[in-house]
Protein backbone atom coordinates (compact mmCIF):
# COMPACT_ATOMS: atom_id res chain seq x y z
CA UNK A 1 0.00 0.00 0.00
CA UNK A 2 2.90 2.45 -0.64
CA UNK A 3 2.54 5.62 -2.17
CA UNK A 4 3.24 5.30 -6.05
CA UNK A 5 5.24 8.21 -6.81
CA UNK A 6 5.08 7.56 -10.45
CA UNK A 7 3.65 10.62 -12.54
CA UNK A 8 1.15 9.38 -15.66
CA UNK A 9 1.88 12.34 -17.74
CA UNK A 10 -1.08 12.66 -20.50
CA UNK A 11 -0.02 14.95 -23.36
CA UNK A 12 -2.26 15.85 -26.24
CA UNK A 13 0.92 14.96 -28.45
CA UNK A 14 0.88 11.60 -27.69
CA UNK A 15 -0.80 8.80 -30.19
CA UNK A 16 -4.04 7.20 -29.35
CA UNK A 17 -2.29 3.75 -28.60
CA UNK A 18 0.05 5.75 -26.02
CA UNK A 19 -2.65 7.13 -23.87
CA UNK A 20 -5.16 3.92 -24.03
CA UNK A 21 -2.08 2.24 -22.73
CA UNK A 22 -1.07 4.83 -20.10
CA UNK A 23 -4.68 5.06 -19.24
CA UNK A 24 -4.75 0.93 -18.82
CA UNK A 25 -1.70 1.79 -16.19
CA UNK A 26 -3.40 4.40 -14.41
CA UNK A 27 -6.49 2.13 -14.26
CA UNK A 28 -5.02 -1.01 -12.75
CA UNK A 29 -3.09 1.02 -10.27
CA UNK A 30 -6.11 2.95 -9.04
CA UNK A 31 -8.71 0.47 -9.52
CA UNK A 32 -8.51 -1.34 -6.03
CA UNK A 33 -7.39 2.04 -3.92
CA UNK A 34 -10.57 3.49 -5.12
CA UNK A 35 -12.71 0.73 -4.32
CA UNK A 36 -11.62 0.34 -0.69
CA UNK A 37 -12.14 4.03 -0.77
CA UNK A 38 -15.82 3.63 -1.62
CA UNK A 39 -15.99 0.34 0.16
CA UNK A 40 -15.55 2.49 2.93
CA UNK A 41 -18.86 4.11 3.27
CA UNK A 42 -20.84 2.02 1.38
CA UNK A 43 -19.85 -1.44 2.54
CA UNK A 44 -21.20 -3.35 -0.46
CA UNK A 45 -18.34 -4.59 -2.39
CA UNK A 46 -20.57 -4.73 -5.57
CA UNK A 47 -21.85 -0.90 -5.11
CA UNK A 48 -18.19 0.14 -4.59
CA UNK A 49 -16.67 -1.68 -8.04
CA UNK A 50 -19.85 0.03 -9.54
CA UNK A 51 -18.55 3.28 -8.66
CA UNK A 52 -15.26 2.97 -9.54
CA UNK A 53 -16.08 1.59 -13.14
CA UNK A 54 -18.52 4.63 -13.75
CA UNK A 55 -16.14 7.05 -12.85
CA UNK A 56 -12.72 5.59 -14.82
CA UNK A 57 -15.72 4.79 -17.99
CA UNK A 58 -16.28 9.05 -17.62
CA UNK A 59 -12.30 9.42 -17.71
CA UNK A 60 -11.62 7.92 -20.48
CA UNK A 61 -14.55 9.53 -22.39
CA UNK A 62 -12.65 12.65 -21.25
CA UNK A 63 -9.16 10.86 -22.99
CA UNK A 64 -8.50 14.41 -24.88
CA UNK A 65 -8.68 16.45 -21.95
CA UNK A 66 -6.12 13.93 -19.66
CA UNK A 67 -3.59 16.00 -20.14
CA UNK A 68 -5.23 19.29 -18.98
CA UNK A 69 -5.86 17.43 -15.48
CA UNK A 70 -3.29 18.64 -12.78
CA UNK A 71 -3.14 15.77 -10.27
CA UNK A 72 -5.52 12.24 -11.27
CA UNK A 73 -5.18 11.10 -8.27
CA UNK A 74 -6.75 13.92 -6.36
CA UNK A 75 -9.19 14.18 -9.35
CA UNK A 76 -10.01 10.59 -9.58
CA UNK A 77 -10.65 10.45 -5.35
CA UNK A 78 -12.61 13.08 -5.64
CA UNK A 79 -15.03 11.83 -8.46
CA UNK A 80 -15.88 8.54 -6.49
CA UNK A 81 -16.23 10.63 -3.25
CA UNK A 82 -19.20 12.61 -5.29
CA UNK A 83 -20.22 9.37 -7.00
CA UNK A 84 -20.92 8.21 -3.33
CA UNK A 85 -22.41 11.17 -2.10
CA UNK A 86 -24.91 11.31 -4.91
CA UNK A 87 -25.95 8.05 -4.45
CA UNK A 88 -26.32 8.43 -0.84
CA UNK A 89 -28.53 11.80 -1.61
CA UNK A 90 -30.92 9.44 -4.36
CA UNK A 91 -31.60 7.06 -1.70
CA UNK A 92 -33.87 9.50 -0.71
CA UNK A 93 -36.85 8.45 -3.26
CA UNK A 94 -36.31 4.99 -3.11
CA UNK A 95 -39.08 2.38 -2.19
CA UNK A 96 -36.95 0.56 0.57
CA UNK A 97 -34.91 2.97 2.02
CA UNK A 98 -36.24 5.95 3.72
CA UNK A 99 -33.86 5.87 6.92
CA UNK A 100 -33.35 9.31 7.23
CA UNK A 101 -31.23 9.38 9.69
CA UNK A 102 -28.58 6.49 8.23
CA UNK A 103 -28.54 9.17 5.19
CA UNK A 104 -27.92 12.15 7.46
CA UNK A 105 -25.03 10.57 8.78
CA UNK A 106 -23.55 9.47 5.88
CA UNK A 107 -23.45 13.29 4.69
CA UNK A 108 -22.04 14.43 7.44
CA UNK A 109 -19.07 11.91 7.15
CA UNK A 110 -18.84 12.75 3.13
CA UNK A 111 -19.17 16.44 3.70
CA UNK A 112 -15.82 17.40 3.71
CA UNK A 113 -13.54 15.96 0.58
CA UNK A 114 -10.50 16.94 1.68
CA UNK A 115 -10.91 15.83 5.31
CA UNK A 116 -11.98 12.47 4.85
CA UNK A 117 -9.46 12.15 1.75
CA UNK A 118 -6.62 13.11 4.03
CA UNK A 119 -7.71 10.64 6.50
CA UNK A 120 -8.05 8.18 4.36
CA UNK A 121 -4.30 9.12 3.06
CA UNK A 122 -2.83 8.71 6.31
CA UNK A 123 -4.43 5.73 7.55
CA UNK A 124 -1.22 3.72 7.42
CA UNK A 125 0.91 6.40 9.81
CA UNK A 126 -2.16 5.92 12.09
CA UNK A 127 -1.04 2.64 12.40
CA UNK A 128 2.35 3.49 13.44
CA UNK A 129 1.03 6.11 15.94
CA UNK A 130 -0.48 3.37 17.14
CA UNK A 131 2.74 1.30 17.59
CA UNK A 132 4.23 4.08 19.34
CA UNK A 133 1.67 4.03 21.93
CA UNK A 134 2.58 2.24 25.57
CA UNK A 135 2.18 -1.60 25.52
CA UNK A 136 -0.39 -1.14 28.00
CA UNK A 137 -1.98 1.86 26.24
CA UNK A 138 -2.09 -0.35 22.97
CA UNK A 139 -3.42 -2.85 24.99
CA UNK A 140 -6.84 -1.43 26.48
CA UNK A 141 -7.09 0.89 23.02
CA UNK A 142 -7.31 -2.52 21.16
CA UNK A 143 -9.66 -3.95 23.42
CA UNK A 144 -11.46 -0.58 23.39
CA UNK A 145 -11.86 -0.30 19.73
CA UNK A 146 -11.11 -3.67 18.37
CA UNK A 147 -13.20 -5.86 20.70
CA UNK A 148 -15.38 -3.25 21.69
CA UNK A 149 -15.44 -4.24 25.33
CA UNK A 150 -16.64 -1.95 27.51
CA UNK A 151 -15.11 0.40 30.49
CA UNK A 152 -15.90 -2.21 33.21
CA UNK A 153 -14.80 -5.27 31.30
CA UNK A 154 -11.13 -4.10 29.83
CA UNK A 155 -10.63 -2.88 34.00
CA UNK A 156 -12.15 -5.93 35.25
CA UNK A 157 -9.51 -8.03 32.62
CA UNK A 158 -6.46 -6.11 32.90
CA UNK A 159 -6.95 -5.34 36.90
CA UNK A 160 -6.81 -1.44 36.94
CA UNK A 161 -9.06 0.48 37.86
CA UNK A 162 -11.62 2.19 35.65
CA UNK A 163 -10.66 5.64 35.85
CA UNK A 164 -6.80 4.21 34.75
CA UNK A 165 -8.59 2.83 31.39
CA UNK A 166 -10.55 5.91 30.77
CA UNK A 167 -6.75 7.95 31.37
CA UNK A 168 -5.33 5.42 28.72
CA UNK A 169 -8.05 5.81 25.94
CA UNK A 170 -8.26 9.64 26.78
CA UNK A 171 -4.31 10.30 25.71
CA UNK A 172 -4.18 7.35 22.96
CA UNK A 173 -7.04 8.91 21.08
CA UNK A 174 -5.80 12.54 21.74
CA UNK A 175 -2.49 11.67 20.30
CA UNK A 176 -4.32 10.03 17.04
CA UNK A 177 -6.50 12.76 16.77
CA UNK A 178 -4.09 15.35 16.67
CA UNK A 179 -2.46 13.07 13.88
CA UNK A 180 -5.08 13.41 11.90
CA UNK A 181 -5.91 17.31 11.91
CA UNK A 182 -3.61 18.10 8.98
CA UNK A 183 -0.70 20.06 9.37
CA UNK A 184 -0.47 22.92 6.54
CA UNK B 1 -19.04 12.34 30.93
CA UNK B 2 -16.85 9.56 30.53
CA UNK B 3 -20.09 6.73 30.43
CA UNK B 4 -21.34 9.62 27.78
CA UNK B 5 -18.51 9.36 25.56
CA UNK B 6 -18.05 5.49 25.82
CA UNK B 7 -21.70 5.36 24.62
CA UNK B 8 -21.63 7.48 21.95
CA UNK B 9 -18.04 5.73 20.83
CA UNK B 10 -20.20 2.20 20.75
CA UNK B 11 -23.16 3.85 18.63
CA UNK B 12 -20.22 5.22 16.35
CA UNK B 13 -18.45 1.67 16.42
CA UNK B 14 -22.00 -0.19 16.02
CA UNK B 15 -23.14 2.53 13.06
CA UNK B 16 -19.75 1.14 11.20
CA UNK B 17 -20.49 -2.36 11.54
CA UNK B 18 -24.07 -1.75 10.42
CA UNK B 19 -25.47 -3.29 13.91
CA UNK B 20 -26.62 0.26 15.15
CA UNK B 21 -30.57 0.06 15.50
CA UNK B 22 -33.09 2.93 14.41
CA UNK B 23 -33.38 4.31 17.62
CA UNK B 24 -29.71 4.54 18.48
CA UNK B 25 -28.91 5.92 15.06
CA UNK B 26 -31.68 8.69 16.07
CA UNK B 27 -29.98 9.36 19.08
CA UNK B 28 -26.40 9.66 17.29
CA UNK B 29 -27.60 11.83 14.49
CA UNK B 30 -29.38 14.07 17.97
CA UNK B 31 -26.02 13.99 19.50
CA UNK B 32 -23.68 15.07 16.05
CA UNK B 33 -25.84 17.62 15.36
CA UNK B 34 -26.22 19.26 18.65
CA UNK B 35 -23.26 21.22 18.57
CA UNK B 36 -19.61 21.38 16.24
CA UNK B 37 -17.72 19.88 18.74
CA UNK B 38 -19.65 16.97 18.81
CA UNK B 39 -20.17 16.55 15.18
CA UNK B 40 -15.94 16.95 15.06
CA UNK B 41 -15.77 14.57 17.25
CA UNK B 42 -17.92 11.85 15.13
CA UNK B 43 -16.23 12.84 12.20
CA UNK B 44 -12.81 11.87 13.88
CA UNK B 45 -13.28 9.28 15.93
CA UNK B 46 -15.01 7.69 12.71
CA UNK B 47 -12.00 7.31 11.19
CA UNK B 48 -9.63 6.59 13.74
CA UNK B 49 -12.29 3.43 14.23
CA UNK B 50 -12.65 3.12 10.28
CA UNK B 51 -8.82 2.63 9.96
CA UNK B 52 -9.25 0.03 12.91
CA UNK B 53 -11.65 -2.12 11.49
CA UNK B 54 -10.50 -2.09 8.05
CA UNK B 55 -11.06 -5.17 6.25
CA UNK B 56 -9.07 -6.49 3.72
CA UNK B 57 -10.94 -7.27 0.39
CA UNK B 58 -9.55 -8.30 -3.17
CA UNK B 59 -10.31 -5.66 -6.02
CA UNK B 60 -9.80 -6.58 -9.06
CA UNK B 61 -10.00 -4.34 -12.17
CA UNK B 62 -9.01 -6.80 -14.72
CA UNK B 63 -12.35 -8.10 -16.13
CA UNK B 64 -13.31 -4.46 -15.81
CA UNK B 65 -10.59 -2.65 -17.60
CA UNK B 66 -11.20 -5.24 -20.83
CA UNK B 67 -14.93 -4.73 -20.50
CA UNK B 68 -14.40 -0.53 -20.94
CA UNK B 69 -11.93 -0.79 -23.79
CA UNK B 70 -14.08 -4.00 -25.65
CA UNK B 71 -11.37 -6.46 -25.55
CA UNK B 72 -13.42 -9.68 -26.17
CA UNK B 73 -13.06 -11.31 -29.38
CA UNK B 74 -17.27 -11.24 -29.85
CA UNK B 75 -17.79 -7.85 -29.25
CA UNK B 76 -15.45 -7.57 -32.32
CA UNK B 77 -17.08 -9.64 -34.54
CA UNK B 78 -20.00 -6.93 -33.94
CA UNK B 79 -17.99 -4.76 -35.50
CA UNK B 80 -16.65 -6.32 -38.41
CA UNK B 81 -20.07 -7.12 -39.71
CA UNK B 82 -20.78 -3.68 -40.36
CA UNK B 83 -17.29 -2.81 -41.77
CA UNK B 84 -17.70 -5.62 -44.40
CA UNK B 85 -21.33 -4.19 -46.27
CA UNK B 86 -21.28 -1.95 -48.46
CA UNK B 87 -23.13 1.49 -48.04
CA UNK B 88 -26.16 0.32 -49.59
CA UNK B 89 -27.18 -2.34 -47.68
CA UNK B 90 -26.65 -0.62 -44.36
CA UNK B 91 -29.76 1.32 -45.42
CA UNK B 92 -31.84 -1.67 -45.31
CA UNK B 93 -30.58 -2.93 -42.03
CA UNK B 94 -31.19 0.26 -40.70
CA UNK B 95 -35.14 0.19 -41.83
CA UNK B 96 -35.28 -3.48 -40.58
CA UNK B 97 -34.30 -2.24 -37.07
CA UNK B 98 -31.94 -5.12 -36.03
CA UNK B 99 -33.81 -8.06 -37.40
CA UNK B 100 -31.39 -8.04 -40.84
CA UNK B 101 -28.08 -7.46 -38.00
CA UNK B 102 -29.94 -10.14 -35.73
CA UNK B 103 -30.18 -13.19 -38.34
CA UNK B 104 -26.43 -12.90 -38.56
CA UNK B 105 -25.30 -12.86 -35.11
CA UNK B 106 -27.25 -16.03 -34.15
CA UNK B 107 -24.51 -18.31 -32.64
CA UNK B 108 -25.05 -22.09 -32.90
CA UNK B 109 -28.36 -22.01 -34.12
CA UNK B 110 -29.70 -21.18 -30.66
CA UNK B 111 -33.67 -21.61 -30.90
CA UNK B 112 -34.55 -17.69 -30.36
CA UNK B 113 -37.48 -16.21 -28.40
CA UNK B 114 -39.99 -13.19 -29.44
CA UNK B 115 -41.91 -11.18 -27.43
CA UNK B 116 -44.32 -8.65 -28.59
CA UNK B 117 -46.13 -6.26 -26.72
CA UNK B 118 -49.42 -4.74 -28.61
CA UNK B 119 -51.73 -2.88 -26.43
CA UNK B 120 -50.59 -4.13 -23.27
CA UNK B 121 -46.92 -4.10 -21.28
CA UNK B 122 -45.54 -7.68 -21.35
CA UNK B 123 -42.84 -8.64 -18.33
CA UNK B 124 -40.60 -11.47 -18.81
CA UNK B 125 -37.49 -12.89 -17.25
CA UNK B 126 -34.42 -13.51 -19.70
CA UNK B 127 -32.97 -16.69 -19.03
CA UNK B 128 -30.41 -14.86 -16.73
CA UNK B 129 -32.89 -13.91 -14.82
CA UNK B 130 -32.93 -9.99 -16.38
CA UNK B 131 -35.89 -8.76 -15.75
CA UNK B 132 -37.29 -6.69 -18.77
CA UNK B 133 -40.69 -4.74 -19.23
CA UNK B 134 -41.64 -4.68 -22.66
CA UNK B 135 -44.00 -1.67 -23.75
CA UNK B 136 -46.75 -1.85 -26.08
CA UNK B 137 -46.14 -1.64 -29.54
CA UNK B 138 -42.61 -3.24 -29.11
CA UNK B 139 -40.73 -6.61 -29.26
CA UNK B 140 -37.89 -8.18 -28.04
CA UNK B 141 -35.77 -11.07 -29.09
CA UNK B 142 -33.62 -13.20 -26.79
CA UNK B 143 -32.31 -16.98 -27.28
CA UNK B 144 -33.84 -19.63 -25.56
CA UNK B 145 -30.21 -19.76 -23.27
CA UNK B 146 -27.52 -17.08 -23.55
CA UNK B 147 -23.89 -17.90 -25.48
CA UNK B 148 -21.52 -18.59 -23.27
CA UNK B 149 -19.14 -15.09 -23.26
CA UNK B 150 -21.86 -12.41 -23.74
CA UNK B 151 -25.81 -11.99 -23.20
CA UNK B 152 -27.36 -10.16 -26.16
CA UNK B 153 -31.28 -8.91 -27.02
CA UNK B 154 -32.48 -7.36 -29.65
CA UNK B 155 -34.95 -4.54 -28.83
CA UNK B 156 -37.65 -2.79 -31.40
CA UNK B 157 -39.41 0.10 -29.69
CA UNK B 158 -38.99 0.45 -25.85
CA UNK B 159 -38.44 -1.48 -22.88
CA UNK B 160 -36.89 -1.36 -18.89
CA UNK B 161 -34.48 -3.77 -18.19
CA UNK B 162 -33.39 -4.50 -14.77
CA UNK B 163 -30.68 -6.66 -15.68
CA UNK B 164 -29.07 -9.43 -13.70
CA UNK B 165 -26.12 -9.17 -12.76
CA UNK B 166 -22.98 -11.44 -14.10
CA UNK B 167 -19.44 -10.05 -14.25
CA UNK B 168 -18.39 -12.34 -16.24
CA UNK B 169 -21.53 -11.94 -19.10
CA UNK B 170 -21.99 -8.22 -20.62
CA UNK B 171 -25.36 -7.93 -21.18
CA UNK B 172 -25.89 -5.37 -24.48
CA UNK B 173 -29.04 -4.56 -25.79
CA UNK B 174 -29.24 -3.72 -29.83
CA UNK B 175 -31.47 -1.29 -31.23
CA UNK B 176 -30.58 -1.03 -34.45
CA UNK B 177 -27.10 0.73 -35.05
CA UNK B 178 -27.30 1.42 -31.62
CA UNK B 179 -25.80 -1.11 -28.63
CA UNK B 180 -26.64 0.10 -25.71
CA UNK B 181 -23.84 -1.88 -22.95
CA UNK B 182 -24.94 -2.39 -19.68
CA UNK B 183 -22.05 -1.66 -16.72
CA UNK B 184 -24.59 -1.35 -14.36
CA UNK B 185 -28.37 -2.35 -13.62
CA UNK B 186 -31.56 -0.58 -14.38
CA UNK B 187 -32.24 1.29 -17.73
CA UNK B 188 -34.79 2.09 -20.33
CA UNK B 189 -34.47 1.88 -23.99
CA UNK B 190 -36.82 4.05 -26.37
CA UNK B 191 -36.78 3.90 -30.37
CA UNK B 192 -39.04 6.19 -31.83
CA UNK B 193 -39.43 4.48 -35.45
CA UNK B 194 -41.53 8.03 -37.07
CA UNK B 195 -38.37 9.93 -35.88
CA UNK B 196 -35.66 6.94 -35.85
CA UNK B 197 -34.60 8.95 -32.59
CA UNK B 198 -33.29 6.36 -29.68
CA UNK B 199 -33.80 7.76 -26.18
CA UNK B 200 -32.27 5.96 -23.19
CA UNK B 201 -32.84 6.44 -20.18
CA UNK B 202 -30.78 5.64 -16.52
CA UNK B 203 -32.30 5.07 -13.47
CA UNK B 204 -29.57 3.06 -11.58
CA UNK B 205 -26.06 1.77 -12.57
CA UNK B 206 -24.68 2.87 -15.79
CA UNK B 207 -24.56 1.88 -19.44
CA UNK B 208 -22.57 2.70 -22.49
CA UNK B 209 -24.23 3.33 -25.09
CA UNK B 210 -22.21 3.32 -28.55
CA UNK B 211 -22.69 3.37 -32.35
CA UNK B 212 -21.62 0.84 -34.73
CA UNK B 213 -21.23 2.84 -37.24
CA UNK B 214 -18.28 5.07 -35.99
CA UNK B 215 -17.20 3.01 -32.79
CA UNK B 216 -18.01 6.02 -30.84
CA UNK B 217 -19.59 5.94 -27.04
CA UNK B 218 -20.65 7.63 -24.34
CA UNK B 219 -21.65 6.56 -20.62
CA UNK B 220 -25.13 7.33 -18.90
CA UNK B 221 -25.41 6.92 -15.06
CA UNK B 222 -27.93 7.18 -12.81
CA UNK B 223 -30.66 9.42 -13.73
CA UNK B 224 -28.98 10.44 -17.44
CA UNK B 225 -31.07 10.61 -20.15
CA UNK B 226 -29.64 10.35 -23.87
CA UNK B 227 -31.18 10.55 -27.41
CA UNK B 228 -29.34 10.14 -30.36
CA UNK B 229 -30.64 9.35 -33.72
CA UNK B 230 -29.64 5.98 -35.33
CA UNK B 231 -26.63 7.52 -36.78
CA UNK B 232 -25.26 7.93 -33.44
CA UNK B 233 -25.90 12.09 -33.67
CA UNK B 234 -26.61 13.17 -29.34
CA UNK B 235 -29.51 14.94 -30.01
CA UNK B 236 -30.02 15.51 -26.36
CA UNK B 237 -28.24 14.91 -23.09
CA UNK B 238 -29.72 15.42 -20.02
CA UNK B 239 -29.89 14.82 -15.82
CA UNK B 240 -33.38 13.79 -15.11
CA UNK B 241 -34.70 15.46 -11.35
CA UNK B 242 -37.71 13.93 -11.65
CA UNK B 243 -37.98 10.35 -11.38
CA UNK B 244 -41.44 10.19 -12.54
CA UNK B 245 -40.57 9.47 -16.14
CA UNK B 246 -40.01 6.23 -15.79
CA UNK B 247 -43.59 5.61 -13.85
CA UNK B 248 -45.36 4.19 -16.80
CA UNK B 249 -43.90 0.88 -15.70
CA UNK B 250 -44.02 0.68 -12.20
CA UNK B 251 -47.42 2.79 -11.63
CA UNK B 252 -45.19 4.65 -8.68
CA UNK B 253 -45.13 8.30 -8.78
CA UNK B 254 -44.14 10.35 -6.22
CA UNK B 255 -44.41 14.41 -5.70
CA UNK B 256 -43.21 16.49 -3.30
CA UNK B 257 -45.43 20.13 -2.79
CA UNK B 258 -46.12 19.51 -6.75
CA UNK B 259 -48.60 21.82 -8.37
CA UNK B 260 -52.15 19.72 -9.35
CA UNK B 261 -51.72 20.64 -13.28
CA UNK B 262 -48.93 18.70 -12.78
CA UNK B 263 -50.10 15.76 -11.12
CA UNK B 264 -52.60 15.93 -13.36
CA UNK B 265 -50.46 15.46 -16.35
CA UNK B 266 -48.63 12.68 -15.01
CA UNK B 267 -52.31 10.87 -14.25
CA UNK B 268 -53.31 11.64 -17.51
CA UNK B 269 -50.55 9.36 -19.06
CA UNK B 270 -51.45 6.31 -16.28
CA UNK B 271 -54.71 6.42 -16.93
CA UNK B 272 -54.55 7.42 -20.35
CA UNK B 273 -57.68 9.80 -20.15
CA UNK B 274 -57.65 13.45 -20.09
CA UNK B 275 -57.62 15.02 -16.80
CA UNK B 276 -60.48 18.32 -16.67
CA UNK B 277 -61.30 21.25 -13.73
CA UNK B 278 -63.72 22.11 -13.02
CA UNK B 279 -62.42 25.03 -10.85
CA UNK B 280 -59.31 26.43 -12.38
CA UNK B 281 -57.82 26.81 -8.74
CA UNK B 282 -57.37 23.78 -8.37
CA UNK B 283 -54.21 23.40 -10.61
CA UNK B 284 -52.41 25.37 -8.52
CA UNK B 285 -53.03 23.06 -5.22
CA UNK B 286 -49.99 21.94 -4.20
CA UNK B 287 -49.62 18.01 -2.73
CA UNK B 288 -47.24 15.76 -1.16
CA UNK B 289 -47.75 12.09 -1.63
CA UNK B 290 -46.84 9.08 -3.22
CA UNK B 291 -48.73 7.13 -5.71
CA UNK B 292 -48.13 2.88 -6.09
CA UNK B 293 -50.17 1.03 -8.52
CA UNK B 294 -53.25 2.30 -6.91
CA UNK B 295 -56.87 2.90 -8.49
CA UNK B 296 -58.73 6.12 -9.75
CA UNK B 297 -60.83 5.65 -6.25
CA UNK B 298 -57.63 4.98 -3.83
CA UNK B 299 -55.80 7.95 -5.69
CA UNK B 300 -59.46 9.90 -5.05
CA UNK B 301 -59.66 9.55 -0.94
CA UNK B 302 -56.28 10.68 -0.76
CA UNK B 303 -57.44 14.08 -2.67
CA UNK B 304 -60.19 14.21 -1.01
CA UNK B 305 -58.74 14.28 2.54
CA UNK B 306 -55.87 16.66 1.20
CA UNK B 307 -57.03 18.97 -0.77
CA UNK B 308 -60.81 18.36 -0.46
CA UNK B 309 -60.93 17.82 -4.23
CA UNK B 310 -62.86 15.13 -5.80
CA UNK B 311 -61.96 13.05 -9.09
CA UNK B 312 -64.89 11.38 -11.24
CA UNK B 313 -64.59 9.21 -13.79
CA UNK B 314 -66.41 9.68 -16.37
CA UNK B 315 -65.49 7.30 -18.55
CA UNK B 316 -63.45 9.39 -21.47
CA UNK B 317 -62.45 11.25 -19.19
CA UNK B 318 -61.49 12.18 -15.57
CA UNK B 319 -62.83 15.59 -13.83
CA UNK B 320 -61.36 17.43 -10.43
CA UNK B 321 -63.58 18.99 -8.77
CA UNK B 322 -63.93 20.22 -5.30
CA UNK B 323 -66.50 18.47 -2.93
Amino acid sequence: MTRRLKAYIFSNKSSQATIKNLFKELYMDFYEPLCKYAFRYFSDKDEAEDIVQTVMAKLWEQKDKLHEIKNLENYMYRAVHNTCLNKIQQLKVKDNYSDYNQRQLALIELEDFEQTFYQWEIREKLDVEIEKLTPKAKEVFGMRFLENMRYKEISEKLNISERTVESHLQNAVKVLRARLKKYI
Amino acid sequence: MDNLYEHIDQLITKYIDRTISDNEQKELLLWVEHNADHRLYFKEQLAIIRNLKEQTHEFNGEKSLSKLFNESTSERKIFSIFKILPFAASIIILLAVGAYFYQNHKTNHMPMIEVVAENNIITRFLPDHTEVIVAQNSSLNYPQKFDVKERVVVLKGKAYFKVAKNTEKPFSVINGNIVIKVLGTRFEVDENSIANLITVTVSEGSVSVSNLLNGESKVLTANQQLVCSQQGEIVIFKELNNENHLAWNSGILEFENAPMFEVAKELEKLFKKPILFKQEEIKQLQITTKINNQTISEINTILEITLNVTMIDKGENIILRYQ
